[in-house]
């Protein structure tokens, strides 16, 4: 990617739902850049496509028409099995919901993004204890997720984000479900470690607290 | 990280008792598949190397005949050629050809072991009157011959009259004539080997047959009902195959958030294929495993303590003996491991098609 190029460019970006009656318009012809750094709060109403975007942003997603360049590849053009391979090796995403898996304990939830890479288990193992003790678990590494509070399910997903070493990381309300003053808590973490790992953020929010952490807001409305 | 997700998805399921259950129902069928299959196959494995036996003791293991049928030439020297051969337990010259009786149709057998007249019908001292297919020129044309027999024993096979061989010989006047060579051996696993070594010594127009080819018929329907029943019991392992594909069809629905994860964090559909085909595999290997442990120790307590004797008129054989080879329990593993992978294929392409947004995220 040449320097000073956003990390994303997306241009016309429409989504379109089949539905019975007629077909539903989320969004079209929207289009963003987001540079290197930044951290972008997507906010608006429910309904308008704001977890849609970032799913598009982030190759979970396609859009019905427009292109998405994130990191100089056009994800539109990619096959499923190719925009895994891609999202395993640049992309992180803390989920509203957090889904660490509960068949792993928290330290091996933090590991997977460097096991689905191929990396061994007792070096994962290692730096997922790292991970954990920059977000302040070092202690809860052998639970399970039924075993955390909300909170600290949410700081283990940032944890399994920065084993990931994104160059893009995509939160989903990340709070959505926690008090004001565990989302503080966990959002002061995400602002510690967006500054030390350099990382560019989309965060989707419907938190005002949440939203004066981003350095740009995008604000969603219905389609007209 | 395929085989340490696999193991802790396996782990798990003690947490879901529903799939639990049905992965556990897959297990058991599994292990009482293969244990069927390899009881069914030692049985049959025993079974047929006691026919075999039986065949190897009464018949000849090596038959020097005319290649083009009919009879040879008893070239002098010929018998006790083939007795010299390092191997060779008892040599016998045979003249056999079919006879009919009154209620009886089998063959008459002129050997050079046989004393007396053995007759398997009729009380000793009988005259049996035979027809045979040796046709004589009479005043009124051709006519098969026939040959008045004094019965002098009994015994023998129920099919077969046994006569001296140079008696039958002077009574058709084919004297010098044999129909064949029969070569007994110290091992009949040798036949051929022997077979082999045996081209120089056989006389003009003759060829050699082992025993297995003398009874390749009998050989290949034995073979043929052996892998009808390994097909029949393995149709147990089949619907516990079936059952597992349901199994992995619920552990796609229940797990959904898992492999959708799985897929957001970048897991390629490869990926989720492996998690799939090992923990298949381990249920299925697994079931294989206990059914083989199963099987071995039947087997054991069958050949050591007899617990399912034959029937005493069925046979002088107290029990027949169950023979496990590897060729066929590598059979059974290769069955298990290639249904285990058809298995896993379908459920794995069914958790790389979730939709991952629909699964992670909640309507907005």
């Amino acid at each position: 990617m040449p320097p000073n190029e956003p990390v994303i460019r997306a241009r016309d970006l429409s989504k379109v739902y089949p539905a019975a009656k007629a077909p539903v318009t989320v969004f079209s012809h929207l289009s963003l850049d987001v540079a290197e750094g930044e951290i972008l709060g997507v906010v608006g109403p429910s309904g308008v496509g704001k977890s849609t975007l970032l799913n598009i942003l982030g190759g979970l997603d396609t859009p019905t028409e427009g292109t998405v360049e994130v990191l100089g590849m056009d994800l539109t053009r990619l096959s499923p099995a190719a925009r895994s391979a891609f999202r395993k090796n640049r992309i992180a995403y803390v989920f509203q919901f957090h889904h660490l898996l509960h068949e792993l304990n928290l330290e091996e939830n933090v590991a997977l993004p460097l096991l689905i890479r191929g990396s061994r288990l007792r070096p994962s193992l290692m730096e997922a204890r790292e991970a954990l003790a920059s977000v302040g678990l070092s202690d809860l590494g052998s639970r399970y997720p039924r075993e955390l509070s909300g909170g600290e399910q949410q700081r283990g997903c940032l944890a399994r984000a920065l084993t990931a070493q994104p160059r893009l990381l995509l939160l989903d309300e990340p709070t959505g479900s926690l008090d004001q003053a565990t989302a503080d808590g966990v959002m002061n973490v995400f602002r510690e470690l967006h500054l030390k790992n350099s990382w560019t953020s989309i965060i989707v929010t419907h938190n005002v607290h949440v939203s004066r952490l981003c350095t740009r807001i995008l604000r969603l409305g219905p389609p007209a | 990280m395929i085989a340490f997700l696999s193991f802790r998805i396996l782990s798990g399921l003690r947490k879901n008792s529903y799939l639990l259950f049905f992965i556990g129902l897959s297990f058991m069928g599994m292990a009482i598949g293969t244990a069927s299959l390899l009881l069914i196959m030692a049985f049959m494995n025993g079974a047929q190397d006691m026919i075999k036996k039986r065949y190897a003791a009464s018949m000849p293991h090596l038959l020097v005949q005319p290649a083009a049928g009919g009879t040879l030439d008893d070239t002098p020297g010929t018998l006790q050629r083939f007795q010299a051969l390092q191997g060779v337990a008892r040599a016998e010259r045979r003249l056999t050809l079919p006879a009919l009786a009154e209620n009886w149709f089998g063959d008459i057998c002129g050997t050079d072991g046989t004393v007396s007249t053995r007759i398997p019908f009729g009380r000793v001292g009988d005259r049996i009157r035979l027809m045979l297919p040796v046709l004589n020129l009479t005043p009124i044309g051709l006519a098969p011959s026939d040959l008045t027999l004094e019965k002098e024993s009994d015994g023998g096979a129920a099919d077969r009259i046994e006569i001296p061989l140079i008696r039958l010989q002077q009574a058709l006047g084919l004297q010098g004539k044999v129909s064949d060579y029969a070569l007994y051996l110290t091992d009949a696993g040798r036949a051929e080997s022997l077979s082999g070594r045996l081209g120089a010594l056989l006389p003009p127009g003759a060829r050699v047959r082992t025993f297995a080819q003398l009874n390749a018929p009998l050989f290949l329907a034995l073979a043929l009902e052996k892998w009808l029943m390994f097909a029949g019991v393995g149709l147990v392992l089949l619907v516990s195959f079936l059952q597992l594909y349901q199994s992995f069809s619920l552990l796609v629905l229940h797990h959904e958030v898992t492999w959708a994860t799985l897929q957001a964090l970048g897991a390629s559909p490869r990926a989720l294929h492996g998690i799939f085909s090992l923990v298949a595999l381990a249920i299925s290997l697994g079931g294989g495993a206990v059914g083989l442990v199963i099987a071995l120790l039947l087997g054991h307590w069958q050949n050591t303590r007899h617990i399912l004797p034959f029937p005493q008129p069925l046979s002088h054989l107290g029990y027949v003996p169950l023979v496990f080879d590897r060729g066929m329990t590598l059979a059974v593993v290769a069955l298990l491991a290639v249904f285990s992978l058809m298995v896993a294929l379908p459920s794995a392409r069914k958790a790389a098609a979730l939709s991952i947004p629909q699964v992670l995220y909640a309507p907005e």
